[in-house]
């Protein structure tokens, strides 16, 4: 049995193949007791098949996953895990307290229904039907469910999808409970916030591969600025020469600049007197973030970065 | 949080799991009456106006409502066999609470079993429906042996409906899966003698007859009140096992397919 | 907890809906029960049967033995390390003895296939009787219930007993009373047997019947007393009755409907200590209650009564002469008489017309409960009682020495009377019987080809056997007929003519041609395959018969059909003639009747397809 400090998951050089799409490709990971970790990406990068095989859904074509310490899927696994799955729905006329009371029976040390109920912020819809609940109540039913059997490692595959903001904060609040409790959890999303929300850790997967893993605060300063785009008469190479620490495309007859700290990046660009037309200033997207980590060529220096947070 | 090792399930948790299944699989059931209904007026209907009323019209009393009580019980026990498993499975594989059950410690037998026991439960009350009325309006009289295994043959001779309900449900889609279990439902009830006494069929068909489950369960309820057509019972019987073997085992392979398609 | 009561509960519900389904009165007959084994009766004859629960004729044991030797009951003391039988939890009553048939053929072969070991003969033909008397001491294995007869009845000349074609003395004042109680028991008879009607000689009487008078009843019962016999009267009303008591006879042979029984006859029967055989039976038949019917498609026997059988007690007489509720005043007469006391014995006037031997005993059980004996009194009245008050030997009971005669029944008819119907064994002389379910079938030879005859040359039979007349003479009938071959018939080809009288001596007359397949009553054809006869013919206007004789039956089937001076095809469905088993007719037969007194009728082209 692993000790409290061993780690709860531990997936080595684990990769999957989908006929000739290559879902997984040498990932490894793990996952420490009373840690959050955050598997952030894109639809497709590989975040639902990591999980598949951690639960034992999918079997590995190589590489190997342990899930304290036993194969994935094994029975003593399941005991001490709780899953949200992606894509569950759930019968439309059984009643909350009953779906609750059905899987409770499922785990050898079940929570109080009380507890669960609390914790999920269920306590007042336990006898509602299944089909008269919202989506953030059903998200939430399905987060009890997962959290019912007093587990050591809850795995949430996107839990907030589809929630608008005040459902998706409410739930943050259930997670937060949760792993205030002492049990680990492992979330998928692809909200960059969301991943610095409740995790300890995030792990960046990308094509099937792990890009970036570390602290929020290491991946916020990777992923987490602006781009600032404009056209101008000058090159990108005038611009990188003023700029030196951030990255500098050509977008078309724009450039864009990434950049963590835009307001001081743009003053110095106004002070050296470069002319900027059409000048917007955007979040970046996950996608250009993961473009940007996935393409050694355009940076050197951020390629060491990825070796330095692994 | 968790400080407790793993343990294995006591019997006394798979038997809680089997408990609460099996009453939310039936609170579920009794919840849909656009199942309910149907599925327990249909045989029951259909016994009043073919058994009923064709007993009425002379031979011997409680002759043809005795043949038509085994033939309708067997109709009516098969439908919540072949609808549980086909289009509930269905339903429950296209919304993934099959693959939460399967990530989940309980034993997915369990889910299975409880369906079962769904299946047989409105089996039972079907039944007992038709031998209420056989009784009190069809002049049906048997003894105390042939009445209780009536009930157990027909009763577990649903298990092959269920395994063909299984397969079907894990094959198709939840919208499809009625469709296609009706379309496979009604013609063999048909074609099996279940609404018209199969004597009353051309040769052929009787022969082709053979090839459908129902035939053979029919056959084993009515050999309880030496009715059958007199072939040995131990080929009914036989053929019914291998029914339940072969979609048994072609589920199993397309469960397995199921898990592997994420 | 809560769980499991309401799965207790659930099973209980099921179980209770099931215990209170219907259920048949007729359950499976043993052979068809895999639960009960065969019977083994060692061959030594000598065994102690167990685990039986035993009516030994006054008396039940439950869980008791009963030892066998040599064809006897015995102590079971006597057999030293007696062979064990076991009896299966069967209930064990005498074999039952029917106190009023009639008897000839198979009479005795069906009574004891029915568990009816002996039988009381109210009149037969003495050559059967005696024949069969003879046989009755034995006690080896037998297939026959022993016979005790009166032999021929004490009538007047015309009086009830004379209409069956077999010449017998009749008696005519009371001073030849001695000598002909003396002539009969002579002869054989067991007792004496007096047909007595009060009203015979009154005007407007509706019988066809003469009758003794009462000081010939009387001189009769007398002169039986005097010679040590038992006298016992058939009346069939109240007068009748009353004279028959206050003449001094021993028991009634029938209870009668119509009028209730006065108290003043009850009370002579019980001060005289007599006795009386209801034959609730036959009065059924004669109001036509329908009990036949009810044996053949409701009883246990349904499934397994032969043809013959089945073909006997079918109709009953159902008589338009007798009151409504005659049948109802029948039973309300045995009721009181049996509550006054008086002694009532089962019997069932076999084979008259809607009884049969055997099968009718039953019946004539279930009427007598239905009469208010409890189930033990009705067994009493067709085992002990018999035993008390005829001299049938040991007989009727099951004490040391008694005869080995019993049954085995599958279930207590102490519950229901007609329980004896679910027999199980049947045991004569120590020895296991074929009940009527065990009986083997008589099948005959199947012909190739249904032709029977064209008659292109002569009367040869191409199906075999032999066109002969057949005539009521037989039956000492006048009737007569000659049969020869015509080369113009009807179809200008050869053909059979039959010419003929039909006389009145015998009331059931008959005269025509029969085609005998077999000389023995055992063999004959099977016909089971052919759907109908087929024949030719033209003669003189009017309705014929049409006639199957079986090995199964004495009396033949028939059906029948009209000939005309035109030569015409006659097709009969086989099934359309009662009471036929086709797999063993013995013989084909045309014939007229009374109708037509002078007839003549050619026939060809006969066959069965």
């Amino acid at each position: 049995m692993p000790t409290d400090n061993q780690p709860l998951v531990t997936v080595t050089n684990v990769s999957k193949q989908f006929g000739k799409e290559q879902a997984l490709n040498d990932i490894s990971l793990c996952i420490q007791p009373n840690e959050v970790v955050a598997l952030l990406g894109e639809n497709g990068a590989g975040k639902t098949t990591t999980i598949g095989t951690l639960l034992g859904q999918l079997t590995v074509d190589s590489g190997q996953v342990r899930v304290f310490d036993h194969p994935a899927g094994h029975w003593a696994a399941k005991q001490q895990m709780g899953v949200m799955l992606q894509s569950a729905a759930l019968p439309d006329n059984v009643k909350v307290i009953e779906q609750l009371r059905l899987f409770a029976s499922y785990y050898p040390n079940s929570m109080p229904l009380e507890d669960v109920l609390n914790t999920a912020l269920l306590t007042d819809l336990q006898h509602r039907k299944v089909q008269t609940l919202s989506g953030g109540q059903k998200q939430r039913l399905l987060f009890a469910m997962a959290i019912i059997g007093n587990p050591r490692l809850v795995i949430l595959d996107e839990p907030t999808v589809g929630l608008d903001a005040t459902a998706r904060r409410e739930f943050w609040r259930c997670i937060r409970a949760l792993a205030a409790q002492g049990a680990s959890v492992l979330l998928t999303t692809h909200y960059l916030e969301e991943a610095d929300a409740l995790s300890d850790r995030i792990v960046v997967l990308s094509k099937g591969q792990v890009v970036a893993q570390g602290v929020p605060e290491q991946i916020k300063a990777k992923l987490g600025g602006k781009s600032v785009r404009f056209r101008s008469n000058v090159s990108p190479e005038d611009i990188r020469k003023l700029l030196p620490d951030t990255e500098v495309h050509n977008r078309g007859d724009y450039i864009e600049v990434y950049s963590s700290a835009p307001q001081t990046h743009l003053k110095t660009l106004f002070t050296a007197g470069i002319t900027t037309h059409d000048l917007t200033v955007s979040g970046i997207s996950l996608e250009d973030a993961f473009l940007h980590l996935t393409q050694p060529t355009v940076s050197s220096e951020s390629s060491a970065n990825i070796q330095e947070i692994a | 949080m968790n400080t407790s090792q793993p343990s294995p399930l006591s019997l006394f948790q798979r038997w809680d799991i089997l408990r609460l299944e099996t009453q939310t699989e039936l609170t579920k059931t009794l919840r849909t009456p656009g199942f309910v209904i149907p599925s327990l007026a249909f045989p029951v209907m259909f016994y009043v106006f073919f058994g009923l009323l064709f007993n009425a019209m002379g031979g011997q009393p409680g002759h043809g409502a005795k043949y038509m009580m085994a033939t309708y019980a067997v109709f009516g026990a098969i439908g919540p066999a072949l609808f549980s498993f086909g289009a509930d499975v269905a339903t429950d594989k296209d919304k993934g609470i099959l693959s939460l059950k399967r990530v989940s410690p309980m034993p997915i037998s369990s889910y299975f079993a409880a369906r079962i026991i769904t299946a047989m439960l409105f089996a039972l009350v079907i039944i007992l429906s038709l031998f209420a009325l056989g009784a009190a309006f069809g002049s049906v009289a048997m003894t105390r042996g042939q009445w209780i295994a009536t009930l157990i043959i027909v009763l577990f001779g649903t298990l092959p409906f269920c395994a063909i309900g299984l397969f079907i449900g894990l094959s198709v889609s939840a919208k499809a899966a009625p469709a296609v279990v009706n379309l496979i439902y009604l013609p063999m009830a048909f074609l099996s003698g279940l609404w018209v006494p199969i004597q009353l069929f051309p040769s052929t068909l009787e022969l082709a007859a053979n090839i459908f489950p129902a035939y053979h369960l029919a056959q084993l309820a009515l050999a309880i009140q030496g009715n059958d057509l007199g072939a040995p019972w131990y080929l009914h019987a036989g053929a019914l096992a291998a029914f339940t073997v072969v979609f048994l085992g072609l589920s199993v392979k397309r469960f397995n397919a199921i898990d592997n398609r994420h | 907890m809560r769980f499991s009561i309401i799965v207790i509960a659930g099973l209980a519900l099921i179980g209770l809906f099931i215990s209170v389904l219907p259920t048949p009165d007729v359950t499976t007959q043993p052979e068809e029960n895999g639960e009960v084994n065969d019977l083994t009766i060692p061959a030594s004859g000598s065994y102690l049967l167990t685990n039986i629960t035993v009516f030994d004729g006054q008396q039940w044991h439950e869980e008791a033995g009963l030892a066998i030797q040599n064809g006897r009951v015995v102590s079971p003391t006597s057999l030293s390390d007696p062979t064990i039988v076991d009896g299966q939890g069967g209930f064990v009553i005498p074999g039952l003895i029917d106190s009023h048939t009639h008897s000839w053929g198979k009479a005795l072969h069906q009574s004891l296939q029915f568990g009816v070991t002996t039988t009381l003969d109210m009149f037969t033909d003495n050559r059967f009787f005696l024949a069969k008397k003879s046989r009755r001491s034995a006690l080896t294995a037998t297939e026959e219930a022993d016979l005790f007869s009166s032999g021929v009845l004490v009538t007047s000349a015309g009086g009830h007993g004379t209409e069956y074609g077999i010449t017998i003395p009749t008696i005519a004042s009371p001073d030849q009373a001695h000598d002909f109680v003396a002539e009969r028991l002579a002869e054989g008879s067991d007792y004496i047997k007096i047909v007595y009607d009060a009203a015979a000689d009154q005007a407007g009487h509706k019988g066809r019947f003469t009758s003794i008078d009462y000081d010939t009843l009387a001189a009769v019962i007398r002169a039986a007393h005097a010679q040590e016999a038992l006298a016992v009267v058939h009346v069939m009303d109240l007068t009748s009755a009353e004279h028959a008591a206050r003449a001094g006879a021993d028991g009634l042979v029938h209870t009668f409907g119509g009028t209730p029984a006065s108290d003043e006859l009850i009370a002579l029967m019980k001060s005289q200590d007599m006795f009386v055989i209801p034959t609730l039976s036959i009065l059924a038949s004669l109001a036509g209650e329908g009990r036949g019917q009810a044996l053949i498609r409701d009883s246990v026997f349904s499934t397994h009564l032969a043809a013959d059988v089945k073909h006997a007690i079918a109709n009953d007489i159902a008589s338009d002469r007798v009151a409504e509720d005659y049948f109802a005043v029948a039973i309300e007469n045995t009721r009181r008489m049996q509550e006054a006391g008086i002694a009532v014995l089962a019997g069932t006037d076999a084979p008259n017309q809607g009884t049969a031997h055997g099968v009718s005993l039953h019946d004539e059980l279930a009427l007598l409960v239905d009469s208010g004996l409890s189930p033990t009194d009705a067994l009493a009245a067709a085992t002990y009682l018999p035993y008390l008050r005829f001299a049938v030997g040991e007989r009727g009971h099951l004490r040391s020495g008694a005869r080995a005669d019993f049954i085995v029944l599958n279930e207590d008819p102490r519950e229901d009377i007609r329980h004896t119907q679910h027999i199980r064994w049947i045991v004569k002389n120590g020895s296991q019987v074929a009940a009527y379910f065990e009986s083997q079938k008589v099948t005959g030879e199947t012909p190739t080809s249904g032709l029977v005859s064209q008659f292109t040359k002569d009367l040869t039979s191409q199906l075999g056997g032999q066109f002969v007349v057949s005539t009521d003479q037989m039956m000492q009938g006048n009737s007569t007929a000659e049969i020869t071959h015509i080369s113009q018939g009807c179809d200008n080809s050869g053909a059979l003519a039959v010419n003929g009288t039909v006389g009145k001596q015998f009331p059931y007359p008959w005269s025509g041609v029969f085609l005998m397949f077999s000389e023995s009553i055992d063999g004959g054809y099977n016909l089971s395959n052919f759907k109908r006869i087929v024949f030719d013919v033209a003669g003189t206007d009017g309705e014929f018969r049409f006639m199957v004789l079986t090995s199964q039956t004495g009396r033949p089937s028939e059906v029948s059909f009209s000939i005309t001076g035109q030569c015409r095809q006659v097709s009969i469905n086989l099934s359309d003639i009662s009471g036929v088993d086709w797999a063993s007719v013995t013989g084909i037969g045309w014939a007229a009747g009374k109708a037509t007194p002078d007839f003549n009728f050619t026939l060809d082209n006969i066959y069965f397809e």
